[in-house]
Order: C-alpha cells, then structure tokens, then sequence
C-alpha cells in the first residue's frame, strides 16, 4: 500500500518536472527558422529633411528549399525592400509594420553606406554593428557611388541565387585583379581606431544606362592600357548585373573624401602589400601599337625602410612582383634573359610610376596616408603616448617616399618564343 | 571526517588550471590591454610571477602543516578564535567569487549566445550544475577536469593558429609604451589572480604529498600564464590595442574572427562549448571550496548538507547587482583588491606565524635539552 | 512541503555520491605516485580498509574451516572408508557443493553408518526412515522417487525397473530424465552392462554395491551416494541413478547429454580478421573455447552454483598469476553472496553483480567472443560464465573497453587506429548530434553556411511542427522501426528496417512532416549508434540522446554544455569492481597506449595499471627477440 501510494508521488512529480520542461521550452528565446526574415544586405543613405532612408534584403527561404514541390522554386529569392524614419534604428521597427517576420541580422553579408551618407562620417553605425551580438564585424562594408538604395535595388545577380553568395564570390574577384579592395567593419575599424592613417573601403555603384559626360571623356582620354581609370558605377559596358564594383573609397577619419579608379586602388594595394595577383596589361616597349599582358602577383610582402635624414623624414618601400607572361602582342623575343630584364624594368618604372603619382595624389588631394605607412611608423617610437599624440598626416605630407619595384617574370608561359608568320610582303 | 579522495598529477594540474583559465573568458585581458596598453603582455607575465611566487609561499606553509589543511593549520597557529575568524574569511573570499562569477558567466552567456533567455534561468542552470558537481566530490571534479581539458586547450590552440592569419606584427610596437611601475600601481594588482594558491591549500588533503602539490601548482599556474600572455598578444595584434580595449568578451571576439575559407565562419558558438564548460567547471571548484572551508571550520562529517545553503547565499548575492557594469566594477574596484587580503596577505602571516613558533619550539627544545 | 522534502531526497539520492566501501569493494590505488604513497603510509588508510575486507570475507564464507572441521570424525570401517573418501574428493572436485548440503551430508552419514547394518522391519523401516536417505528397501525408495518427481504425473522421469544377472539375481531400478540424459549411453552403460554383462562374474564378492560399481558398470563417471538430495541434483542434471535391492546407496552414473547447438558463428560482434567461433549454451564447451586460447595450468576455472531452485553452474575464469586478488575475492564475494531462486541468463547475473544499478553507463562487459574473453583475461581481468548463457561476462570493465572491437587488435596498428577515431566520431554523433541539430536550428544560426541555413530553413517553411516535435517525431519513429525491426518474425525483420525507413523518411518529407536535412541527421543518428561496437552501451547512448534534444532545444549550446557536464560527472565518479570506469583517462594511469590510438603490439609491456595486476609486464621491452636493440626511449623503472 505504502509502495504503491510512493510510485504514485513519482509519477506524479515525473510528470509536473516533464510539464516544467515542456513549458521552459521554447520561451527560453529559441527562435524557430520560420519566424525569421534573415536580412542578407543592408544600405544606409540619407534622405532629405534630415531623415535616414534603410534598405534591406530579405532573403525568401522557400526558393531556397529543394523539395516540397509546388510554389517554392518559382519565387524570387530575395526581396528589397527600403523605409525612411528619422534615425537609421528606428527603421528596424517600421520594417516589421509590413513585414511578417523578425528580422535577424545573424547572416547579414554586406552593409552598403550611400555616397552622401558617406560624406558625412560612418561611424556611428559600425560602432552599433560592433556592439550589436547579431550583425557580424566580418561583413563586408561598401560605399556606393550614388545612393545605397539604388544599388541594392538594381542589384540582381544573374548567377547566384543570393546576394550573399554573389558578395561572397565577388570578393574572390578582388584576390585576382586587384580593382577594389575587400574591406570587413572589423578592418575598417581598426584602420580608423587603431591607426593614424586614412581608412579605405570598397567601392561599389550601379551603372548607368546613359552615357555619362565623364565616361565618354575618360574613355577619350584613357590611352595607356595601364591605367584603368574607372570607378564603379562607370564602367564602359553592355549587359550583365547592374551593380559594379571597382574602386576606392578613402576616408579622413570617418568621413569620405575622395574616390581612387581601379589601376589606382591596384596600386594601392600593392603599396599595402595586400595585392595578391594582378593582370597587368602595358605598351610594348619597342612597338609602340602592341600591348603585353603579364599575370603577376606580389611575391612578398613589401619591404619598407624610414630612414630619419637631414632633409626630414624618408620611405623607402620595395614590392616584389613575379608571374608569367599571358600575351605578347607584338611577337617580339621577350622570353630571352636579356630581354626579359629589359622589359621588367620598364615595367617596374612604369608600376613606380603609377605608385608616385598615386601618392601624390593623396597629397595634392589632402587624402593622408591611404597605404598605413604608419603602422611601421611606429617603431620608430619609444612610448604609447607619442603615438597618440602623433600627428601622423602632417609628417606623411612631408616625408618623400620613395618606392621601389622589383619584377620578376618567371615563366612565359606554353610559349619559349614567338616565330614571325611567313609574310607574303616581306619577300 | 570528510573524505575527499585523491587524484594524481594530471588531473590536479587539470583542475587548477581550469581554475585559473576562467577569466580570460571575461572581460580581463580587456582591462589588462587598456591599463598596460602594448605592455599588456609583459603584465600578464608579471601576474604569473606573482602567481607562481603567492603559491610558493602558500605551499612553504602547507610544507610545515602536511597531513592538514589551512583550515586545520590557521586554527593550531594562531588559536581556535582567530583561525576560526580566519577561516570564515577564506570561506568569505570563496563565496564572493562564486556569487560573482555566477553573474558574470551568467552575463557572458546571454551576451554571447543566449540573448533572449532570462538571465535567471541560464544562473540557475549554472548553480545547479556546481551543485550536482559537488554532490559528486572533489575526485571527480578533479576526473571531469581531466577529460574536458583535452577538448579546452585544444578549443583555445584552434583558436590561436586561426587567427594568426589576422594578426598584423607591427601593432606590436610601440615598445615600451608605458611604465611598468606606473601600471602596476594603477592597477595592475587588480589583475591578479590568486585565489588557486588558496584553493590548493583547500584541497591540499587530496595532493598526496606537498611534493605533488607544489609541482601541480606550478605546472598549472605556468601553463595558464602562457596562455593569458598568448591570448592578449593576439589580441593585440590580431584587434589592435584600441579594439582590443573596447570589448566585453575579448576571447568571444577573437573567435568571432575566425573564418576557414567560405563554408567554416562564424564559429564562436563551437568555441562558446569550451568557454562555458571552463565556466561550469570554475564554478563547480569555487562552490566545492567555499562549502568544504566551512565544513570543515565547524568540524562537520560530510559538507553536503552545507552545499544548498552556500549555493543559495551565493545565488542571492550575485542576483542583486543590477547589472553588468555593476558587476563589473565590484569585481575589479572591490573584490579584486580586498581579496588579495585572504589570497595573500592572510598565507604569508601564518606562514610567518609558523616560522616564529618553530624557531620558539626548537628554542624551548634546546633550552629544555640544556635544563636537563 | 514534506512531498517537496521527499522530492529532494530522492533527487539527491540520485546525484549523491555516497562512498560505501561495501558496495565498492575495495579501492585501486590509481597513480604509480598515489601507489607509492600508500605503500609508504600503508598502516594508515588502507589497509584497514583491506583488513576489514578480509575479516567481512571470513565472516561471509566460513565454509571450507566448518566442511574439515565436520569430516574429520566420520568413523567408516575397512575398505568403505577409504572407498568412500575417494568418491567424495572426486564428488567435490566436480560439483563444489554448498556448506550447507555438506554439513547434513556429513552428519546424516554419522547416523546412517551406525545403523547401516542392523535388519530392520518393514514397519520399522517405514517409520524409522530418514526420507532424505536411501533405504536398503527398494519399494522405499521407489516411493520416494515417485514422491519427489511426482511419478507418474511428471512425464520427464522414467523409472526402470530390471533385475541384475547376479546370483541369486537382484531387483533393481534405474531413474533418469528425458531429454537431459543420453538414450544410447543408459542403454550401454546402464543397462546393457547391468542386465547383461553382470552375468560374467555372478558371484558376488564383498558388498553389492561395490560389486557393481567396480566391475559391471562401464561408465567413466560413476558415483555413490546415499543421500536423496545429491542423487536428485545428479539426475536433474541428466545423470542415471540406480537403486539396487538390499542397499542403502545408490550408484549415479553420468548419462548427460542433450540436444544443443553447436559451436557458430559470433552473431552480434563480428569482425572481419579473426577467429569466427562463438561461446554456445553449453559451459563445458565455453569454457574449452577459452582453454583452447590460453593453454596454461595458470587459468583457473571456479565453479560456483547460483540460484535456490535453478542450481547453474556459474564458472569464474582467470590466470591465477596475474589477477589482482583483491579483485578476485570481490567477484567471489558478490557471486556467492547471492541469494536468488534463479538466473536464467548472464544479463540478469550482471544485473546482480554491477554496482551502481541507475547509471546509465553499463558496469559489466558481456561478449560473446571466446578470443576477446581471452585477452583481456591476459591483461588481468576475470570471466564470468553463466551455464546456458551464450555471453561472457567480462569484469572489470571500463567505457574504452566497450568502445574497442577485436578488429581493431588484429589489424596493424595504423588500420586499428583509423577504426577507433571513426569509432569515436560515431560515438560523439550518436548522442549528440540531433540535440546540437535543434541548438544551431534554434540558438546559433549563425553558425550554419547562409546558403544552407537559408536551404533548411526553406525546406523548414512548410512543416507545421516545431524543430522540437519535429526532431522527437523522427526520432521515435526511428526507435520504432529498430524496435519492430528486431520484434518481426523470420525474414520479415531484416528487410523492415530497410523498408520502414525508406518509405518512411520519404513519405515524411513528401507529406511535409518532417524536413529533409532531418532525416540525414537521425539517420546518421542511427548509424553511428551502430557503429558503437557494445549492445548495452548504444542503449546508454540512445537514451542519453533523448536527454540532449530537450538540452539542445532548452537552452542551446549552454544546455548542450550542462548536459556534457553532468554525464562527465556520472562517468567519472562511476566504478566497475573497483576500477574507475574512464580509467586510463581520467585518473590518467599508466596506460599501454590502448584507448584512443593502438599502439604497435610490441609496445605493450605492462597491463593496464588501473587493474593493479601481481605481474605489471605484459612482455619484455624488446618483445620482438630479432630486433637487436631496443628503439624505444628508455622509461623509468
């Protein structure tokens, strides 16, 4: 009797600790996929009357879903969508007046800053990404040439199902060619906390239909296949994807100041020492109407030397190119040692020369420091203090530097050389 | 008596070693990068000295006391009502720690990976496992330290080699950014952490000998201090000093960066698994210590009983803060430095205590020797 | 209030590690350092401990003092006495009887011998008889027998009644049991020799009894007994007893012999490279199997009987020279002690013999393997075997144990090596995996790549349950078809599991029950529980994952941790015979490089320390004799 009146109490408290369970479950803050808009893109931009207009994409999880049949597949992947209130935060709110879901930030890929937006400093809302558990400090982070709005809008991948994979695959294309820089909040933050330099960012735009004024006299003036001189959002092209993205956006503190084309952001990086490999495309040095192609990468990380002189302050900063050749336009036999030496070297005084007139730019342009020469600064000084309080932009206009490039081409290719055709007019 | 069981050299270094890893899950090398700046490093190595040498002198007293603990020992050197009084403020010291650590581990949980969960649900689940911990003794806790520190050090070695890949050599410099002297006095003191020295006096029954117990100590102590010194000078470089000083979770960050090519990012929650047994663990230690110092003040047979009392006090306590910089600022501005009393101050007088009495003992031996 | 009281009791007592030495044993000094320790301080601690052990032992088994003390004063005159001495060492030797049976045994033969010779009267005889011995009057006995078998109800004992071809010819009857007893062999060697050959010789010289068993019995065991219970235990065990007129004892011939399988293959622990024989039914030949791999004087068979109404023979197998005897004694004593009406199979003995009944974690190791018993009676351990029962038990045992096949042995160190870390995968998946499913799915999306979070959460849309019921309706379902999958009759079964979860899974997807990726999840699930190689542990495991789902779903990767840390807890405070159940890890002893890599065979050189063994050295340091030197660092002591 007394056993059965215990077994009794058992199962009783079994079953009030299992409803304790069950109840725990599920309001302890799990959040099932299917109450969750997962948010892939955001773009920040400024409206008028002092208003911040947010733009974000949606990700639509049922075209992602490979069973199930019907409906799924058909849908748009993702969705675009934009709202204006007076504090970029506030939005949040008013994106769920129309939205079914709460909006999870935890896959956010990329945050797109307008132009103007931009101009008027970005860091208060990296500092919220920082502080925020959600959005990650590895997302990408661009400034779009016009409004973040538009591009987000207009950018419709063609072979990606989702603007995350497609960011994610775009910045691969930077490894190869260099055009734009791939910039995270986290390194963006860094560039602009822990240094004194200029931070960058990546530039992206969305192209314009019309024939820009600009283009057409870029494309007049552009005769050294060298220099690249567009930026996103001008590129001469027909087709594919609406949104570009090449170039670079510099920054003096957290504002924008000022954009650098393609060859120059190439240059940049290389300056950086963050170029991984390049194709670089120049005239050939005997005959003036053909071009070389060389696939070249940064063999190692630059070497650079300040040197303190009578004359003030001097850098001295040696890049080390190598690869192989793609294309000789001109059959001439570059593949000989001699050759070869010559050719290197008129390419390394071109490459130097882009790098000099890159860093006068910066100089002309007020820029500051965009390659963080003074992260080597630094151990030129003694204590934590001097290099608070250094005035880093002041020195930089000042100090000449000198760059250096060494150039190596390794292999030619499939091609030990190139034999003339039998020309019938020769004879 | 109580009975404690024994364990070996691995896992007595398992177990102070975890002990001592809790914090560099929390906000400390934060703090230690925003006292010492570029030095922060250099300062984790002088906490360890400090570490190594607070245990030496904690392990030269229990070298004079073998076959007790401090508890026993305090009460034959300096009396019944003082070694009592002494004891409690051990037990004292301990419980703080577990009402602190409680909240503060609660707090990094939410922050890191349960934000919508109450927070008195996840300090309840972390009170229940030290009780449970402790319900099944010291010998076991000392076994699960063993396993789980594989799985710990090679969670914080995976972390290490991933992030050298974002770590940038010339956030090393400046050099010699401040002076050592100034930071230590600023508050350096705030960073040191003791309480394993007193712990291992605690526990000092299940070492075997003071032998095992010195070199598991300083093994231990060792091991941690390198790799508090390896976790900041990544930080260091990896955030860069004015980064690295903004955080909460440093260690969470870190991990936050990690990402293996497109498909292993964001993996902080598989190094959340190892930061939070660290924690439970921790707990489980600092809840045992408190329990035991008071069980065996008052002479009692079994400290379980004790165990829902302490547990519950310690869960009280650390509810009241109201909230994390509250916490936070207890810890370092107040229980960091008072504690260094029990931790420190409190050892080296028994220690000096027991020197004079034995130099008394053999002066009155020799005299005794002489009347005769 | 007081309910609430009760509640904590009861939970505490769960989680309440209580040391108690009597359930434990005996404690392992676990490190070399802790060994070196006690052996210096040896008057202080432990040996109490063993002391009191051993004095518990004396108290528990005075039996072998009481059995000399009672056999000294029999007074048998002439050549009985000597006869019968003989007959009972061999008696003994064969069937270790209990105290008690030899203490009546002895003492009934005291009354019987004094009052053997005088003739008596029927009457007398009938009122003066001892009913538990045998009478010199054959209806008496007869009688008896049918009293004690219930003859002629009971259908499975036959009495046969003949004359003996003596002169003058004496009546005479055997009993026997069908279907224990060999038919051909009560003919020839009972009856044949009996009825016909007695005939040879028919002058009888001396007592009948002796007459019969020396010369006309051909049989290779041959017993007399006077007492009805020993007689009853022999023919219950399929041996032939004769009664004979005129004398008070009987003869019990061995007649055993019944149908059962024979030796086949290992059904449940296969492997690929290795000996393919598996323990039977039958003990003597399990116990042969094992013989036949350790062929030394030094192995030791024990025979206990287990069991008030079932009588089984349980054999306790070890090297002598090896074992640790404190181990010994305690699997002695946990066996003798128990006081049962009956096992039926070595399942239920484990049951009996474990200690820590509620932990989910298995104490005791069956197999099935005779080589595997083999091995580790080679590194110290002991064998338990359970007449009838077609597993051995192995103890001590420690969870690395249950993880390890026989392959991993017999395949070179590097394939053994390569099993045992996918082994350990499987074992991690197999309780883990659906809990840490609905972590990620419910606390750590981040963690997931965004094409495949986005992929199940689009595959997640149309199903109407939550991840929890989701992942608990799978796995059930799962539970169910390897349930029922066992539970079908003949060929249905093998192909049901196939079928069930084919159908199943896809009928679930397609009806928008459950998401796809789930089914990847239990199904791999499932097969990584397979692919633990100890039935008992997968079972823990399988319910432990039960435990880790509502972890998962609670609290996240937190409860997840919890959940770890308490099972850690549980393990590590768990003890088999004495030996800590995570053994060579956690307390980390001197370990042959055997738990989660194999080492090379020539690298065992010692048995494992936690086992405490009377020889340390499993083979030299150069155990392969035409490798000149040494290449291995050369070790302490």
């Amino acid at each position: 009797m007394k056993d059965k009146t215990k077994g009794v109490k058992l199962c009783v408290k079994i079953v009030c600790l299992l409803c304790l369970i069950s109840t725990s479950v599920g309001c302890l803050g799990a959040r099932e996929t299917d109450q969750l808009a997962f948010v892939l893109a955001i773009g920040f931009d400024k409206a008028e009357n002092n208003q911040q207009e947010v733009t974000i994409t949606i990700a639509n999880t049922l075209a992602f879903s490979s069973t199930g049949g019907s409906g799924g597949q058909n849908a748009a992947s993702y969705e675009t969508v934009s709202v204006k209130a007076p504090s970029a935060w506030e939005t949040g709110n008013l994106f769920n007046s129309f939205n079914s879901r709460e909006l999870a930030y935890m896959h956010t890929k990329v945050f797109v800053i307008g132009e103007e937006t931009a101009k008027d400093g970005i860091e208060k809302y990296l500092t919220a990404v920082s502080r925020f558990r959600e959005a990650r400090g590895n997302s990408s982070l661009y400034i779009c040439k016009g409004k973040a709005k538009d591009f987000l809008m207009n950018n419709k991948p063609v072979l990606e199902t989702s603007p995350a994979k497609q960011i994610e695959l775009v910045e691969n294309t930077s490894k190869i060619i260099g055009y734009f820089p791939v910039t995270t909040v986290n390194n963006f933050l860094k560039g602009l906390k822990d240094l004194h330099s200029s931070p960058v960012a990546g530039l992206v735009g969305i192209h314009k239909t019309d024939k820009d004024e600009q283009v057409e006299k870029l494309l007049r003036e552009t005769t050294d296949p060298l220099q690249e001189p567009y930026y996103a959002g001008a590129v001469p092209r027909t087709g594919g994807n609406k949104a570009e993205f090449i170039g670079t956006a510099v920054f003096k503190d957290d504002k924008m100041v000022g954009v650098l084309s393609g060859s120059e952001t190439r240059t940049m990086l290389l300056l950086q020492g963050k170029l991984t490999s390049s194709m670089y495309n120049m005239t050939d040095p005997k005959h003036d109407n053909f071009n070389i192609a060389i696939n070249l990468r940064q063999a190692r990380k630059p070497e650079i030397r300040i040197k303190h002189e009578a004359d003030g302050l001097k850098i001295e900063e040696t890049v080390f190119l190598e690869g192989e050749f793609v294309a000789i336009e001109s059959g001439e036999n570059y593949e000989g040692i001699e050759t070869k030496r010559q050719l290197e070297q008129a390419f390394s005084r071109e490459v130097e020369k882009q790098a000099k007139e890159l860093i006068a730019k910066t100089k002309e342009q007020n820029y500051g420091d965009i390659f963080q020469y003074d992260r080597y600064y630094r151990k030129e000084l003694a204590t934590w203090e001097e290099w608070k309080n250094l005035n880093w932009k002041e020195i930089y206009d000042q100090t000449e530097i000198n760059i250096i490039c060494k150039t190596n081409i390794r292999r030619p290719g499939f091609l030990r050389q190139t034999l003339p055709i039998l020309r019938a007019e020769e004879k | 008596m109580i009975r404690e069981g024994k364990f070996g050299f691995a896992e007595g270094v398992s177990l102070l070693l975890i002990s001592n890893l809790a914090t560099i899950y929390l906000v400390e090398p934060s703090v230690a990068i925003e006292l010492g700046k570029n030095m922060a490093w250099l300062m984790a190595l002088f906490t360890m000295a400090v570490m190594l040498l607070q245990y030496w002198i904690i392990v030269s007293l229990m070298k004079r006391h073998q076959g007790t603990t401090i508890i026993e020992a305090s009460e034959q050197l300096v009396g019944p009502y003082l070694g009592i009084l002494c004891n409690l403020l051990f037990a004292l010291y301990f419980i703080i720690e577990e009402a602190i650590l409680i909240r503060r581990y609660g707090e990094a949980l939410l922050t890191a990976a349960l934000p919508t969960t109450p927070i008195s649900v996840i300090m309840v689940t972390l009170t229940l496992a030290a009780i449970i911990s402790c319900y099944y003794g010291l010998e076991t806790i000392a076994r699960v330290s063993r396993i789980s520190i594989t799985f710990i050090l090679g969670g914080i070695l995976i972390l290490f080699v991933a992030v050298l890949n974002y770590v940038d050599v010339t956030n090393f410099y400046p050099l010699w950014s401040m002076n050592p002297l100034k930071i230590i006095t600023e508050g350096q003191y705030k960073l040191l952490i003791l309480s394993e020295g007193l712990l291992a006096a605690v526990i000092f029954h299940s070492f075997g000998n003071w032998q095992n117990c010195r070199s598991v100590g300083l093994v231990a102590i060792s091991a941690s201090g390198i790799i508090r010194t390896i976790l900041i000078l990544l930080l260091i470089l990896g955030l860069g000093v004015e980064l690295a000083s903004e955080k909460v979770l440093p260690f969470f960050n870190l991990s936050r960066l990690v990402s293996f090519g497109r498909f292993f990012q964001r993996a902080e929650s598989v190094f959340l698994l190892t930061w939070a047994m660290v924690g439970f663990l921790k707990l489980s230690i600092t809840l045992y210590a408190s329990t035991v110092i008071l069980a065996r003040t008052f002479r009692l047979q079994d400290y379980r009983p004790l165990l829902w009392a302490v547990s519950l006090l310690c869960f009280s306590v650390s509810i009241i803060p109201p909230d994390v910089e509250t916490i936070g600022t207890l810890n370092l501005n107040y229980f960091t430095v008072w504690g260094l009393i029990p931790t420190i101050v409190l050892p080296f007088l028994l220690l000096v205590v027991s020197l004079v009495r034995k130099r008394e003992r053999k002066q009155e031996d020799t005299s005794e020797a002489g009347n005769h | 209030m007081v309910m609430t009281m009760n509640w904590w009791k009861e939970l505490k007592q769960t989680f309440t590690y209580k040391p108690n030495s009597d359930r434990e044993g005996f404690v392992l000094e676990e490190t070399p350092e802790e060994r070196a320790m006690v052996k210096k301080d040896r008057p202080v601690e432990t040996d109490q401990a063993g002391d009191a052990n051993a004095a518990e032992e004396e108290a528990a088994k005075p039996q072998p003092k009481m059995r000399s003390r009672l056999k000294r004063p029999e007074k048998i005159t002439g050549r009985e006495r000597s006869e019968q001495k003989q007959t009972k060492t061999e008696e003994e030797k064969k069937e270790p009887v209990s105290a008690k049976e030899d203490q009546k045994f002895s003492q009934k033969q005291k009354n019987s011998t004094t009052d053997l010779r005088k003739p008596l009267k029927m009457y007398q005889v009938q009122e003066d008889q001892d009913p538990e011995q045998v009478s010199p009057y054959l209806e008496v006995n007869q009688k008896r027998i049918e009293e004690i078998y219930d003859i002629p109800n009971n259908k499975d004992f036959i009495i046969r009644e003949f004359t003996i071809a003596v002169v003058p010819p004496v009546k005479a009857f055997a009993v026997f049991m069908e279907g224990m007893s060999d038919k051909t062999s009560i003919n020839t060697y009972v009856l044949q020799p009996l009825m016909l050959f007695s005939n040879f010789q028919p002058t009888v010289d001396g007592y009948l009894i002796d007459h019969i068993e020396k010369r006309v019995l051909i049989g290779n065991q041959v017993n007399v007994h006077d007492e009805f219970e020993q007689i009853v235990a022999g023919v219950n065990f399929g041996s032939t007893a004769v009664f004979v007129e005129g004398c008070d004892q009987a003869l019990l011939v061995e007649t055993k012999g019944w149908e059962h399988r024979g030796i086949f293959y290992p059904v449940n622990e296969q492997v690929i490279r290795g000996p393919q024989e598996a323990f039977s039914e039958t003990l003597r030949a399990n116990t042969g199997l094992i013989r036949k791999q350790i062929r030394s004087a030094k192995l030791t068979t024990e025979m206990v009987k287990v069991g008030e109404t079932t009588h089984r023979d349980v054999a306790i197998m070890y090297l002598r020279d090896v074992v640790n005897p404190k181990l010994l004694k305690e699997v002695k004593r946990r066996i003798e002690s128990l006081q049962v009406d009956g096992i039926v199979d070595s399942g239920i003995l484990e049951q009996y013999i474990e200690e820590r009944p509620w932990n989910i974690a298995p104490q005791v190791m069956a197999t099935e393997r005779p080589d595997r018993v083999a091995f580790h009676i080679l590194r110290g351990k002991i064998a338990i075997l359970l007449d009838g029962s077609p597993y051995a038990l192995v103890v001590p045992t420690t969870m690395f144990d249950q993880l390890h096949t026989m392959d991993d042995y017999f395949l070179r160190p590097l394939y053994g090596t390569f099993l045992r870390l996918i082994r350990t995968v499987a074992f991690y998946i197999s309780f883990l995996t659906p809990g840490i499913y609905l972590a990620i799915v419910l606390f750590h999306k981040e963690m997931v790549p965004t094409e495949l979070l986005l992929a199940i959460a689009g595959a997640r849309e149309k199903v109407p349950f939550p991840s929890l019921v989701e992942v608990i309706i799978m796995e059930v379902s799962f539970e169910l078809i390897r349930e029922a999958g066992l539970r079908v009759p003949g060929a249905v079964g093998n192909t049901i599991g196939i079928v069930g979860a084919l159908i199943l899974g896809q009928a679930a997807v397609q009806a928008n029950i459950v998401s796809p990726i789930l089914i990847i999840i239990v199904a791999v699930t499932g097969l990584s529980s397979f692919a633990v190689p100890y039935y008992s542990l997968q079972f823990s495991l399988r319910i432990i994952r039960f435990a880790y789902i509502f972890l998962g779903a609670a609290l996240g990767f937190v409860g997840i941790i919890f959940g770890l840390f308490v099972q850690m807890h549980m393990l590590s405070s768990l003890k088999s015979f004495g030996v800590p159940y995570l053994a060579p890890m956690s307390p980390t002893t001197d370990s042959t490089g055997d738990v989660l890599l194999r080492k090379p065979v020539f690298s065992w050189e010692k048995r494992p320390d936690f086992l405490n063994t009377q020889q340390e050295r499993f083979q030299p340091n150069i155990a392969r004799g035409w490798v000149k030197e040494s290449s291995k660092r050369k070790r302490k002591s």
